[in-house]
């Protein structure tokens, strides 16, 4: 997971001239006259954000790793989110394809490209990342005012959330993607702004996701470890948790405050980051929550 | 070419030798990024401190002497194997070792329905395991009308080494990017603290497999000979060879099981003590293996503070050092014959 993240912005800039339409420019005017009917998107964030708009039945292919909304999994697979086949995409006579640089996809977007089919590149790993993807999408699909309206519950549902916790003390708190070796979300990362915004702080200090010593966690002395899933296929979650019962003397252990999520909405940047808020907010906060924890 | 030329220089050599490795040991149990140093260990081994800083302290502790261990089996089974291959270039990886090892890592990870399970010593184990079946397979193949060749032994080591690395990119590719992630480490050499369990393990299946060479130094000095030298000086070539082989890989596939791939360390260690100590493998032996506990033990000290809070890959910062030493070593020897 943190690999795909890490690369993300490198290929980001140098895929940023590839698109016809980036995350952050004007929507292409030649082409603007007809909404897309097929789309293939390549990026699970994006799909999610494709189904939210509404225009979930447009979408004609999804990677293995598409499993939100459950009826985006039914959907024609055209491969892994690093892999790509652009044979698989172009079989499926798309007029639009939908991409967020990765590593490993920039060749099969060039490619898809090449071969006649309207490319979007879409950034999408932090939380503005987050709201402009659904911005360019709905753009390129001519649903502007469902995007709008999809941005304004998210600001909404977020702002309430931020509000309930914005007096109480914040928690110093680790989100950890990965336990062997520990890989931690850093500074600027998505899931680092969820927690912040969820009223705790991130302790981690470096930008991006580095892999982290278990002596500069132990000093970095997190009162809450936020665990996400390694295999969210396979895991209940167990062994991750108990990885950390090597270490009582870092406090969140001590305090038994390690918590392994059920889910990876905090590393999804598409539009259920408002629910991410949510569900950190009632884990730093549980005292908080409307009706306790969930 | 030899900086000690007496046995008693020697001797006096390896004393001040065994000093600095006991100096790097220190210096790097004391330096971490919490900040807290060697009076906080010492105060915490009689007892003292709170249970964080005794918690990070002998957690620190535990990684620098597996630092000391793995350094030290690295480098002595780095000199066993130029020695016995006749080959400057062996390194205790060259036989296979390493891509075994890996690939029991790698099997372990896809199989298991989880991406870590089976507590501290599972995947250890695997790799291990994998470790010593790819020296079954080497040992059945390189055999040939009852007796081995060094080449054989060589090219066979080599084959191995990529036919493993073929099946492991099979499985990296063919499996779920994000549970490789902790793999992918492991073949870049991923220290961290084990166990005191897990660290006596390694310990004495390092001393085990040091002790069995230590007593063939002897027959190793023979044996660099050539074979049919050794040979007629009384050395039952074969069976030697074959000891010499086993106990250094069981001493690399213990370092390897725990930490993954640390390179160079048993390339230039010997190389570098060849040079001070020169070529007896009475001396020889021992000196790398000190010298290899203090190279590693300070690289990993390194891994842990230069860019921290983050850290790095050991095997990053061996290759990084290690290499261009190699390079400046074969120069300098080129120039004096």
């Amino acid at each position: 997971m943190f690999s795909r993240l890490s690369t993300a912005l490198i290929v980001a800039v140098l895929a940023a001239g590839l698109g016809g339409c980036g995350g952050k420019s004007p929507p292409p005017d030649s082409r603007a006259g007809a909404a897309p009917r097929r789309i293939v998107s390549l990026t699970p964030a994006l799909t999610e954000v494709l189904f939210a708009l509404g225009i979930g039945d447009r979408v004609v292919g999804v990677t293995e790793y598409c499993t939100y909304p459950p009826e985006a999994a039914t959907r024609p697979k055209i491969g892994g989110y690093v892999n790509p086949s652009v044979e698989a995409v172009l079989a499926l006579k798309p007029d639009l394809v939908v991409v967020s640089p990765g590593p490993g996809n920039r060749d099969a977007a060039l490619a898809i490209e090449r071969a006649g089919v309207r490319v979007s590149v879409v950034p999408a790993e932090t939380l503005d990342d987050s709201y402009a993807a659904i911005d360019a999408i709905a753009r390129a699909c001519a649903v502007e005012s469902a995007g709008r309206d999809l941005v304004g519950r998210l600001h909404g549902k977020i702002d309430a959330v931020a509000a309930r916790v914005a007096s109480l003390r914040k928690v110093p708190a680790l989100f950890v993607v990965q336990v062997d070796p520990i890989i931690a979300a850093g500074r600027g990362t998505l899931p680092s702004q969820l927690l912040e915004l969820a009223g705790g702080i991130n302790v981690v200090d470096a930008p991006r996701y580095p892999r982290l010593g278990i002596e500069s966690v132990a000093a970095a002395k997190p009162e809450l470890i936020l665990q996400s899933r390694m295999d969210t296929a396979g895991s209940d979650g167990r062994a991750e948790a108990a990885a950390w019962k090597r270490w009582p003397w870092i406090p969140a252990v001590a305090a038994g405050r390690v918590v392994v999520l059920p889910d990876d909405l905090a590393l999804r940047p598409g539009p259920r980051i408002a629910d991410a808020v949510e569900e950190l907010a009632g884990i730093v906060h549980p005292e908080a929550a409307p009706s306790g924890p969930r | 070419m030899t900086w000690l030329d007496t046995p008693a220089r020697r001797s006096a050599g390896l004393v001040a030798l065994g000093a600095v490795a006991l100096a790097a040991l220190a210096v790097a149990a004391g330096i971490g990024a919490s900040g807290l140093g060697l009076g906080d260990l010492l105060s915490g081994l009689r007892g003292g401190g709170d249970l964080w800083s005794r918690g990070i302290v002998f957690n620190r502790l535990a990684r620098v002497l597996l630092a000391g261990c793995v350094g030290g089996a690295l480098a002595s089974a780095g000199a066993a194997y130029q020695a016995v291959l006749r080959n400057p270039l062996a390194d205790p990886f060259i036989l296979g070792v390493s891509g075994g090892a890996a690939l029991g890592a790698v099997v372990f990870v896809a199989v298991t329905p989880t991406g870590m399970l089976g507590g501290e010593l599972a995947l250890p184990a695997c790799a291990f395991a994998g470790a010593v079946s790819t020296l079954l397979v080497l040992f059945g193949l390189a055999r040939f009308r009852g007796r081995t060749g060094t080449t054989a032994l060589l090219l066979t080591g080599v084959v191995l080494n990529a036919f493993d690395s073929a099946i492991i990119q099979f499985f990296v590719s063919t499996g779920d990017p994000a549970r490789f992630q902790g793999t992918l480490s492991y073949l870049m050499g991923a220290m961290s603290s084990p166990s005191w369990r897990a660290l006596s393990i390694v310990a004495v299946l390092t001393a085990a497999g040091f002790g069995v060479l230590l007593g063939h130094a002897h027959t190793l000095n023979l044996l660099a000979l050539g074979d049919e030298e050794a040979g007629q000086l009384g050395v039952p070539v074969e069976r030697a060879t074959w000891i010499v082989v086993l106990a250094a890989s069981l001493v690399t596939a213990a370092a390897v099981a725990f930490t993954g791939i640390v390179g160079f360390v048993g390339l230039i260690v010997p190389h570098a003590m060849r040079a001070v100590f020169g070529p007896d493998h009475r001396f020889l032996l021992p000196a790398s293996a000190l010298a290899g506990m203090a190279t590693v033990a300070a690289a990993d000290a390194a891994a842990r503070t230069i860019m921290a809070p983050a850290e790095l890959p050991l095997g990053v910062i061996t290759a990084l050092v290690g290499g261009p030493f190699f390079l400046w070593l074969l120069v300098k020897r080129l120039r004096d014959s």
